[in-house]
């Protein structure tokens, strides 16, 4: 197992955007270190400021004070080609390629390392082909890439910045626009990449449920307390999380260690039964503002049983699915 | 590379055949082996043949040759840059701010100095070439200082539209105070013609075109980068505002020479570039960059062919049969666009 480095340290930074005498400052403070080998989330509100600060930690933005130290070295002091070598991105930005195959906009991510014409060596071929292996997007090779969906595009563009064969990885919001079973699937296999390459992966997402579950870190930014970083569980357990999105509607579920959407309740009814039938009539329910439990106090009851579900007292009816028990309800 | 090398191939066949055709084809008629004589310094050929082919037809094809490339070369750098298919040459207000020196020149010569430059001679052209040079060069100052200022290309590329309009709307004030006859000399040049160079000329003008057009060359690789968008490309190692500088420089030193003598040769800048694309399936600047360049000579030298068919006698514009060739590429781009994004 390979040690796990401080690939990326943050001390006391600044970000924002210095225009001409008019400085805005989107967030400061910030200190906190990215490990080589784990995947890192960065979580936080729409306008946070999350783009500016991975936009600071690619350099294509120079931070307004602080240190962003990377591999030991500020970022400032590298240049362009360096950099080029160091850190791989995938960006929100659009691509607007016609006529380009799969492999070989791939191959465009060898460019730091090529030369005058841009022409592949045989070595740089492997390195692609390697790059299309890990992203297991070797029946796309040949395809153009205006042909491809918004999920497909985003393997694409990770098999990219793995060409590019740069220690660090930052990903701007990759999970965005994807449906939900491509979501997990970029997620995990971006996990999976930390593992295997032990490369330092970081990025924003506003996939939280996602995010605590596959990330190896976490960081929330929010306005009062700039950026605090752990693992998802230490989060939980010290009460960031619930902090972090201690609004209306959401209740972090200690138990689970996930969050879910609060329901107020205006009435209770007594629920029997067991298994998952009893648990998605509990759910059913819930939505639609009754608490069911065993104990409720209710002079209605329901009995999950295996034939159907039977009410009793203020209803009499027998319902042999969720909707009709709800149609009966009158929900 | 197998399915390059026949369309190369046949581009480059096209250029002989058409190379040989704008020289034998023409009012006087002169068998080809006697301009395969007079070509080659070899027997005893009449000397206004002579003078026909040295004086008229072969700079004439020399300037097609070089300006189609060139042109072809200049369009195709924009619309990468520009990340825009509807970028060209004339769509940056370069080609307006030639026409503007131009203008100025021409039309401001017989007003101020009562003479009309149009009767001056070779003083007159030569003080032609300079003035669309310089106006070319002003206007592509503009767009360079504001290149490295402004970030988002399509802002640049409204600004370029903007200058052709503050171009043509001078140029229309010029007009009105300027005689017929001037006007009539401004309206003749904007017409385009790759007639125009006169003997000497042309080969100051083929020298200089042959240096640019192996320089854009080197910026293939920097192009193939430019596909990605700024994000990547300059993620991947590029300095965005350099590469801009060096693209935008090298494309307008290109237009600016072309309509400095020729005039203003719209369409082939724009629609070469998207005929290469769908012959050649890629956006690979390593294929599209020489494509171009022979294609849009091999074009330019069919449309000076047309526009010099018996029947038109010469009076038939270039950028008529440019437009009525480039105009239906252009709309057939845009209706296909659709049909190769479901493919």
């Amino acid at each position: 197992m390979k040690r796990k480095q401080n690939v990326i340290e943050i001390k006391d930074l600044s970000i924002g955007y210095a225009i001409k005498k008019n400085t805005k400052i989107v967030a400061e403070h910030i200190s906190s270190t990215i490990f080589s080998g784990e995947l890192t989330c960065l979580l936080g509100a729409n306008g946070i400021g999350k783009s500016t600060l991975l936009r600071t930690l690619t350099a294509f933005l120079p931070k307004l004070s602080g240190k962003v130290l990377i591999q030991g070295q500020e970022i400032e002091d590298y240049s362009e080609k360096e950099l080029a070598r160091l850190i791989g991105v995938v960006l929100t930005e659009k691509l607007d390629i016609k006529n380009m195959t799969v492999r070989a906009l791939i191959g465009l991510g060898r460019s730091p390392y090529t030369g005058f014409w841009g022409t592949l060596t045989k070595e740089d071929e492997a390195i692609v082909d390697h790059a299309i292996s890990l992203v297991k997007i070797t029946n796309l090779a040949h395809r153009m890439i205006h042909t491809l969906s918004d999920g497909e595009r985003q393997k694409v563009m990770i098999a990219k910045a793995l060409a590019q064969e740069t220690s660090i990885i930052l990903l701007d919001e990759p999970t965005a626009f994807l449906d939900f079973p491509s979501k997990v699937e970029i997620m995990q296999l971006l996990h999976q990449l930390s593992r295997k390459t032990n490369k330092t992966i970081f990025l924003s997402t506003h996939d939280l449920e996602l995010a605590l579950q596959i990330a190896d870190k976490i960081w929330l930014m929010d306005k009062e307390n700039g950026i605090r970083t752990g693992t998802p569980e230490d989060m939980s357990l010290n009460g960031s999380l619930s902090n972090f999105f201690a609004r209306k509607g959401i209740i972090f579920d200690q138990d689970t260690g996930l969050f879910r959407v609060e329901n107020e309740f205006d009435r209770q009814v007594r629920l029997m039964g067991h298994g998952q039938k009893y648990a998605m009539i509990r759910k059913a329910l819930s939505r639609n503002g009754i608490m069911a439990s065993r104990r409720a106090d209710s002079n209605t009851l329901i009995e999950v049983t295996d034939t159907g579900i039977i009410v009793s007292g203020q209803f009499s009816f027998t319902a042999s699915t969720i909707e009709e028990l709800l149609e009966g309800l009158g929900l | 590379m197998k399915r390059y090398t026949l369309s190369f191939t046949l581009i480059f066949l096209s250029i002989i055949l058409f190379f040989i055709l704008n020289l034998v084809l023409g009012t006087i008629s002169i068998p080809f082996s006697s301009i395969w004589n007079i070509l080659w310094g070899v027997g005893e050929e009449s000397e206004i043949w002579q003078n026909i082919i040295w004086k008229s037809r072969f700079p004439q094809t020399m300037t097609a040759l070089v300006a189609g490339a060139g042109l072809s070369i200049s369009g195709l750098q924009m619309q990468t840059v520009f990340r825009n298919p509807l970028a060209g040459p004339s769509e940056l207000g370069i080609s307006s701010g030639a026409s503007l020196g131009v203008a100025f020149i021409i039309l401001l010569s017989g007003s101020i100095g009562g003479t009309a430059l149009s009767k001056m001679g070779l003083f007159g052209e030569v003080a032609i070439s300079m003035a669309a040079i310089a106006g070319a060069m002003a206007v592509m100052s503009i767009i360079i200082a504001i290149s490295q200022r402004v970030k988002g290309n399509v802002i640049l590329l409204i600004i370029g539209v903007m200058i052709g309009y503050i171009a043509t709307a001078i140029i229309g004030v010029l007009k009105f105070f300027s005689n017929d006859e001037d006007v009539r000399a401004y309206v003749i040049w904007g017409l385009g013609s790759f007639s125009k160079v006169s003997g000497g000329q042309v080969y100051t003008f083929v020298c200089i075109m042959l240096a640019l057009i192996p320089l854009s060359f080197l910026l293939i690789k920097t192009l193939n980068l430019m596909l990605l968008g700024e994000g990547y490309a300059r993620n991947l190692g590029l300095n965005i505002k350099r590469t801009r500088l060096y693209v935008i420089t090298c494309s307008c030193v290109i237009t600016a020479m072309v309509t400095a003598y020729c005039g203003p040769i719209v369409f082939l800048g724009l629609a070469v570039p998207h005929l290469c694309r769908i012959i050649f399936v890629t956006s690979d600047h390593r294929i599209l960059m020489p494509a171009v360049t022979l294609t849009g000579a091999s074009l330019a030298l069919l449309c000076n062919l047309i526009a010099r068919m018996p029947g038109f006698e010469g009076a038939l514009p270039i950028n008529s049969v440019t437009a009525l060739i480039g105009a239906p590429i252009v709309i057939s781009v845009l209706f296909g666009k659709r049909k190769s994004e479901l493919s």
